[in-house]
C-alpha cells in the first residue's frame, strides 16, 4: 500500500542529526537536549545547510550554555573544548557565542588542544583574532605596574622586615599567568610556594586580588 | 511508480502525524509536516515552491484527483480562508 504513502526524501543526515533538527521545529516535539558536542556540531550544519537560520541561531547558543547533566551542572561546550567551539561559531557568524569562546581558549594550550575537523580547516584570519586576544591579554598582565609587587604594608611605615622593599614576580609564576592570561587564573595562583615570608605572602595576596578585579573591569568577567 | 520507502519509522515521529517523509542515510523514515519545514527551512521551502502542483499523471484520471485539483483552482482563485479568533482579554 505504498501507493497512499506521503512522498519522501532521502537526507545525507543520520536519524539522531535529523531527530534532533526536527525537534528544534516542530511545535509539539520537546526541544533536543545535546549531551555530545558531535552532535550539537552535526545538527547545526544540517541547519545551516537547509537555511534554518531561526534554529542555526538556538543552537549556537547551545555551544556557550552550562548543561545540566545527571543532576549536576556540567560546562559549556565552550570551556570543554573552546578553540573548536570558537572555529565553529566563528564559521556560522555567532558573533556572541564566538566571542565567549575565543575568552576561553585563553585557558588551553593552543599547540596542545585536541585536534579536530574544525579547527584544522580553520581560516588563518580566525586564528590570528586568537593568537590577537592572548597577546592583548598578556600585555596587559605584562605591564609594569603588575609585574612588581610593593611589599609595603598598608598602615605601617616600614617594609616587609624580610628587607625586600620590591619584589619582581618569581618566573613560575609569571609562567602560570602567562600560559592562560585570565583572571580566574590570576586568583587561584599558589602562592605559598613563591612567597615563603608571611608577610610578603600577604601583601601578594593584595597584589593578585587587586589584579584580577582589575583585570575583570578592563576585560570584563572572563570564562 | 516512484522509489519505494523502506525501513523503520523514528518513535518521535510517527507515520500518522505528517504529509512529508524525511529518510535518514540510516534508513529512518520522519514524517513531517511540509508547512513545518517550508516555515522554518528556506531550502525546503524552496523545494516546495518549485515541486510541480499537478498530481501526477497516473493520477490524473481518477475521481479523486480531480475532484481536488478542482477544490485547489477554486482555493487559488479565491481569497485565503479567514479564521476569526476570539481573545478574551
Amino acid at each position: 500500500m505504498h501507493g497512499l504513502s506521503p512522498p519522501f526524501v532521502e537526507v545525507s543526515e543520520d536519524a539522531v542529526t535529523l531527530e534532533a533538527l526536527l525537534s528544534c521545529i516542530h511545535p509539539n516535539v520537546p526541544r533536543p537536549i545535546f549531551n555530545s558536542l558531535d552532535i550539537l556540531v552535526a545538527t547545526l550544519r544540517a541547519a545551516q545547510k537547509y537555511a534554518m537560520d531561526q534554529v542555526v541561531l538556538t543552537l549556537g547558543a547551545e555551544l556557550v550554555r552550562s548543561r545540566v547533566v545527571d543532576g549536576k551542572v556540567a560546562p559549556s561546550f565552550a570551556e570543554t573544548d573552546p578553540l573548536r567551539v570558537f572555529a565553529i561559531a566563528r564559521d556560522l557568524g555567532l558573533q556572541a557565542e564566538s566571542q565567549i569562546a575565543a575568552v576561553a581558549t585563553l585557558n588551553v594550550n593552543l599547540h596542545s588542544a585536541a585536534a579536530s575537523v574544525e579547527v584544522d580547516r580553520m581560516p588563518t584570519m580566525f586564528y590570528r583574532e586568537i593568537l590577537r586576544l592572548r597577546k592583548e591579554r598578556k600585555d596587559w598582565v605584562k605591564a609594569h605596574k603588575w609585574w612588581t609587587i610593593s611589599m609595603h604594608q598598608p598602615g605601617q611605615t616600614s617594609h616587609c622586615p624580610c628587607g625586600t622593599r620590591h619584589r619582581d614576580i618569581p618566573d613560575s609564576v609569571k609562567q602560570t599567568i602567562l600560559k592562560a592570561p585570565t583572571s580566574t587564573t590570576i586568583r587561584n595562583l599558589d602562592l605559598a610556594a613563591s612567597f615563603p615570608c608571611l608577610r610578603c605572602q600577604g601583601a601578594a595576596r593584595r597584589h593578585f586580588a587587586n589584579m584580577a578585579a582589575m583585570y575583570d573591569e578592563y576585560f570584563g568577567v572572563s570564562v | 511508480m516512484g522509489p519505494v520507502l523502506h525501513g523503520k519509522t523514528s518513535p518521535t515521529f510517527p507515520s500518522n502525524q505528517g504529509d512529508f517523509i524525511l529518510q535518514s542515510c540510516d534508513k529512518v523514515n520522519f514524517y513531517v509536516w511540509k508547512l513545518m519545514l517550508q516555515i522554518s527551512s528556506a531550502v525546503f521551502g524552496d523545494m516546495f515552491e518549485l515541486a510541480p502542483k499537478a498530481p501526477p499523471p497516473d493520477y490524473s484520471t481518477s475521481e479523486e484527483a480531480s475532484i481536488r485539483a478542482r477544490r485547489r483552482s477554486r482555493h487559488s482563485s479565491e481569497s485565503q480562508p479567514i479564521l476569526l479568533l476570539i481573545e478574551l482579554t
